[in-house]
């Protein structure tokens, strides 16, 4: 709703009757501007008047005099022993390092999230004692850890982004240790997930090998992320891992025999091998290298004027 | 401190602001206009939150759009949008201090920095306190504190006294006074009040133009703020 109030030329601050310095005398009076016949009424009238006089004050402070008073005030405070003390902390400190509050936005929804997708692998690959839940979890993990900082972080769940992308942290820096954070969550949960599910003889590093597929797609979202958002940006990638996850199986469900189930389990099992391999290790390590070093090339993207 | 020249933001087809021109330099600064007249994108791009679809912005003697200069004026910058949300389960205390680390203060000197910003504000008693148990008028308060814990030389408050008591409104005027003094302060209101109150001119927007920029005395002479809307 719009207020407006009428115009008035009354003294600063806030005057209430005619027995007062209009504005524009006490204005030029704080300049020295005043004309000399309005002198002789103006200054009996401050000698006796508080309120103009702390207009006057009040104006000189504001007016193009302030600023050399501000200096002659610091220069003589210097000259007697430096400047009054100011109010001193109190002894209570913040009790956490105020780099922490960053990862504060993490909700607990996704958390939750992803302990169920764990426990669920977990508790159907016991029930079962199939391989098919852990393969699925493994193929599945390297896309969760930027769900979650996007549907932590991004989009509208950082209620404080309008400020934080106003300020030298907001770019890179603030989006790596959230990363950093949902990361240090989310390794250790699927990585040991993964090796408390029954792997019916698969090869013992496997439980280990979605990390380097995590990290390269973890890379390529954060990269297109300063241009995309990191919403947009984490399904993109997500949606790329799982198409990838498809185009390299679909020709080795072929080469098995059975019914479709055991020749798709057969088949992903397969790719996680493959994965782990010296071939696959080193493709991921290479696409990640490459990623990073884009990563870094592109770092003010995350901070332009009307980022993300 | 503030230069803009012939600023323009469009919005998918609309002109949000058109040829916006500005020079501020010390002091608080109004600026006025009706609703939906430009304030907050103007705000917006002089905060660095958003960036001009024309036109030239200097701030500091800086350029935004070169990075290292962009970082040097952030550091400098103290910003609070008109909305805007904090983490409700930190305290007073904890929240400026993030705020003051967010623009790369030296971490021994923000715990004194956010308490002097409390204080500023008049929540030197609640630094301890949650944000969730904070009311409206202190969840705003404290907003206007996050904007000057780093003692920023640019301040743009956009709507700052939405939800504060008289008395309140009284204590913020004589605090953008204080920090006029060596900081430029815009201040985007409704309230001539807060004009009256606070500020030592008034720019005034209307459909993204600027149809008036002068002192108080200078737009009452023009027939005040209805006349040059």
């Amino acid at each position: 709703m719009t207020e407006h109030h009428a115009p008035s030329i009354r003294p600063h601050p806030t005057p209430t009757d005619d027995r007062h310095l209009p504005t524009p005398w006490v204005t030029a009076y704080a300049e020295g501007s005043l004309d000399p016949d309005l002198l002789g009424h103006a200054e009996p009238h401050l000698r006796h008047c508080r309120r103009c006089a702390r207009a006057v004050n009040e104006a000189v402070r504001l007016g193009p005099y302030g600023a050399r008073l501000d200096g002659l005030h610091a220069a003589l405070l210097d000259r007697i022993g430096g400047p009054p003390p100011g109010p001193t902390p109190s002894p209570r400190t913040a009790r956490r390092p105020p780099w922490l509050a960053v990862t504060q936005g993490l909700r607990l929804p996704w958390l939750v999230a992803v302990i169920c997708v764990c426990a669920l692998g977990v508790g159907l690959a016991e029930l079962g004692d199939s391989p098919t839940p852990r393969i699925l979890l493994l193929l599945l993990a390297p896309t969760l850890p930027m769900l979650c900082v996007a549907g932590s972080y991004g989009g509208r769940a950082d209620p404080f982004a309008e400020v934080t992308r106003t300020t030298p942290a907001g770019g890179l820096r603030i989006l790596l240790m959230r990363t950093a954070q949902v990361l240090v969550v989310c390794v250790p949960l699927l990585t040991g997930a993964a090796a408390l599910m029954p792997g019916a003889g698969a090869h013992p590093y496997t439980s280990a090998g979605w990390l380097l597929p995590c990290l390269a797609v973890t890379l390529a979202t954060l990269l297109l992320s300063s241009c995309l958002g990191s919403w947009t940006a984490s399904l993109v990638t997500g949606g790329g891992w799982l198409l990838l996850v498809y185009v390299l199986a679909k020709p080795m469900v072929k080469h098995y025999e059975g019914d479709l189930s055991h020749r798709v389990t057969a088949a992903l099992t397969d790719l996680q091998l493959r994965f782990v391999g010296a071939l696959g290790m080193v493709a991921f390590a290479t696409a990640s290298a490459v990623l990073a070093e884009l990563l870094v090339l592109r770092r003010h993207a995350f901070t332009r004027l009307g980022a993300r | 401190m503030i230069r803009a020249d012939r600023v323009s933001v469009r919005r998918r087809r609309a002109l949000v602001l058109d040829g916006v021109d500005l020079v501020l330099g010390p002091g608080v600064h109004a600026l006025l206009g009706p609703n939906g007249a430009g304030k907050s994108t103007l705000l917006r791009v002089l905060a660095t939150a958003a960036a001009g679809t024309e036109g030239t912005v200097t701030l500091l003697d800086r350029d935004p759009r070169i990075p290292a200069q962009r970082q040097e004026i952030r550091r400098r910058l103290g910003y609070l949008p008109q909305e805007f949300g904090v983490f409700r389960g930190y305290t007073v205390r904890e929240f400026l201090s993030y705020a003051a680390w967010l623009r790369d203060m030296p971490g021994g000197r923000i715990p004194a920095a956010a308490e002097r910003a409390a204080d500023a504000v008049g929540l030197g008693d609640r630094l301890g306190h949650k944000l969730r148990t904070l009311s409206g008028g202190m969840k705003q308060r404290v907003g206007i504190a996050q904007a000057i814990v780093n003692s920023p030389s640019l301040l743009f408050l956009d709507e700052p006294t939405v939800g504060l008591d008289p008395g309140q409104r009284a204590g913020f005027h004589s605090l953008v006074r204080e920090l006029g003094r060596s900081a430029c302060v815009l201040v985007s209101t409704h309230l001539m009040e807060d004009v009256r109150g606070a500020c030592t001119d008034v720019t005034v927007l209307s459909d993204g133009r600027v149809t008036f920029q002068g002192t108080l005395d200078a737009l009452d002479a023009a027939g005040g703020y209805t006349a040059v809307v």
